[in-house]
Parts: structure tokens; sequence; C-alpha cells
């Protein structure tokens, strides 16, 4: 597994479309990485020693919103010139092996965080990047157009589909949205390993 | 219309190819209306999304499948109470065939007026009462019942060698 790191991009260790969301995935050693004192450090390893900060503490889950999409994510960090919207409290806790992580993967964790991160752009009106933090893998995302079209169309339907009067949350988007997602032909979804 | 960006990269420095989404305001339309409406006037509630280069414009594909879906959710809908209709009376049934099976057919008719050709249960047990006291009435002058049967007697009272024997 070596990492591959060109100009100032970071060093994913693999790449695939899921379901047209480009997926980049930083693997570590957990049992190293958990044991770390500082945030940044443990939750988002590949940012280590780099200026990002958490927008608010570290136990305080803040609540977005745009138009009647809802989320709390797990923290959001200020980074540069925008956001880093990050969830690690989803998913069932398993490890992800490098060589055989898309098999196993869960879309609905997936489209869980880009609807969480939609809902931290509009409110922040800042360019927003969606990561998703696992047992041993670290994942940015990176959907396409249509994946993105579809989740900003489906807010009214999916929240007259949960009987919400009000909110429709990130989770609920994303169920709604994700056998839509696999009925759409033309989002691809690679097998092949291609590292950054 | 909300603007949101989205990052595609993250960098040393910060976050890069962001991605734009037009989000549709919350007090813009409802949720029904909008699931309906999208399908006449699919320009002005359709989202637009786009990578930084303009060229790399989303397709119209939720668009052009709002209609369906739309329509799909109403026909689900009139399926689901159609079912829920069919199994209420489905119960129905089998609890009367139940009733008529353990019971036999209704005696009482509700629904009928009292007209007095059907007496009612309390009316029917007067009369039975009556009956029973004109029956005494004629028996009293024939001979009075004979003794308790001696097996009763003996199985409640001791017999009189024993009740002897005791003294």
């Amino acid at each position: 597994m070596s990492a591959h790191t060109h100009g100032s991009a970071l060093p994913w260790h693999d790449e695939a479309n899921v379901l047209g969301v480009r997926v980049r995935a930083y693997f570590f050693n957990p049992a190293d990485i958990d044991a770390r004192a500082d945030f940044l450090g443990r939750q988002v390893p590949i940012l280590r020693h780099r200026a990002a900060r958490l927008v608010s503490p570290e136990d305080q889950r803040d609540t977005y919103t745009v138009s009647a999409l809802l989320a709390q994510p797990d923290a959001v960090l200020a980074y540069g010139n925008g956001l880093l919207c990050l969830n690690y409290k989803g998913g069932d806790g398993r490890l992800h092996e490098p060589a055989t992580w898309r098999r196993h993967w869960r879309c609905d964790v997936m489209l869980l965080c880009i609807a969480s991160a939609m809902a931290v752009a509009g409110q922040r009106q800042q360019p927003t990047a969606a990561l998703w933090r696992g047992a041993n893998v670290l994942c940015q995302f990176d959907p396409s157009p249509a994946v993105l079209e579809c989740l900003a169309d489906e807010i009214g339907r999916a929240r007259a589909y949960w009987n919400e009067p009000q909110w429709v949350s990130a989770a609920q988007l994303a169920k709604f949205c994700e056998p839509r997602l696999r009925a759409m032909s033309s989002l691809e979804t690679s097998t092949d390993a291609s590292p950054a | 219309m909300i603007p949101v960006q989205l990052a595609s990269e993250i960098t040393g420095n910060g976050v890069i190819g962001n991605r734009w989404v037009l989000i549709e305001s919350p007090g813009a339309e409802g949720p029904e209306a909008a699931a309906t409406s999208t399908a006449t006037t699919a320009p002005a509630t359709a989202t637009l999304a786009m990578a930084e280069s303009p060229s790399a414009g989303a397709g119209h594909g939720s668009a052009a499948q709002a209609p369906s879906a739309a329509l799909a959710s109403q026909r689900g809908m009139a399926l689901l109470n159609g079912l829920k209709a069919l199994v209420m009376a489905l119960g129905l049934g089998a609890a009367m065939w139940t009733a008529n099976a353990d019971m036999g057919a209704p005696t009482v008719r509700w629904w009928a007026p009292s007209d007095g050709a059907e007496p009612a249960a309390v009316p029917r047990a007067v009369d039975a009462g009556a009956s029973l006291a004109t029956s005494v009435v004629t028996n009293e002058g024939a001979t009075p019942a004979a003794n308790p049967a001696p097996q009763a007697m003996g199985r409640t009272a001791p017999a009189p060698a024993f009740a002897e024997r005791a003294r």
C-alpha cells in the first residue's frame, strides 16, 4: 500500500467510483491513530499537522439546515478557503481491507455524508468537502453533478415520503435517494483501483 | 434558490474544484406541489448542478424521472389502501363465518321491528315460570311425592346401625 503525493494533493491510498461518487480512501492503523490526543490527528489523520480547526467544540454537534434539509454532522472543520464536514459515528464499525473495501461499501453512509455536507455548505455558504472516518479508513467523497442534482431535487419528495412536516434529515434523504441513484444507469461504479 | 458549493478535492492548503448545486428555497413550494409541478414546469423547479466548467453541466435525468416517480407514488398509495380494505374485509368475513359456525345463525333479528310474533328472551322466561306455577297448582290433589331416594339419603346421612354403635 503506497501513498502517492503529487503537488499539494493529499496522499490518498485508493480511489474508486461508487454510484457516481468519486471516493478517495486513506487507510490507517486504528491502534496508532485512535491513541492520538489531538482531534485532527485522531479523526482526520491525513490532515495531521495542518491548519484545520474545529468550528465548534468537539463534543458539540451543531445543526445545519438548507431548504428543508437538516443535518447534524459529527464535526465541521474550517480548512483553508472552505469547510470539512466530517462524520465518524455512522457505519457499522467494521474494518475495511484495502483490497476489498468496495465490495462491502455502504452507499447509504456515503450519501448521508454528502447530504450533510450540502446542508453545511448551504448554511455557511462556503465550499465544503464531505468526509467519513471509519474504523480504519478515512474517505473523501466527490459527488458527480448527477448525484448532487438528485439529492437536491428529492428533498421535497423525501420529506413527503417520510411524512416530516418541516425537515428531512440527511439520513432520511440518503435512504430515499439511494434506490433512485441505483436506478440511474448513467452512474458508473468502477471496480478497478486507481490510486491518486 | 440557495447556492451550495461542494468541494471535489482537498489539498494541503484548502479545498478546490467546487461543484455548484441550487437548492430550492424552503417557502417556495410544498413537497406535494413540487412533486406534481415538476412535470409541467421542470425548468423552474429543476435543480441546476454543474461543475466548475459550464460545459460539464448535469443531465436532466432526475427531472425527467420526477413525473413517473410521482405517478408511481400515487399508484402505490392507492394499491396500499386497496390492500388494507381487502385485509379488513377478509378479517370481518372470517369473524362472521366463525361465529356462524360456532353459535349458529343469529336468532335475534335486531334489524326487524318487534311485532310480538317473536317474543324477546325476558318474556319467554316469564312464560316458562307461569307454566311451571300452573303445573304445581294442577298437581295439588295428587299423591304427595315419595320420600327422597334412599341412595341419596345413604350418601348424606350415616346409616342407623352405625349411629347406634356410636352411642
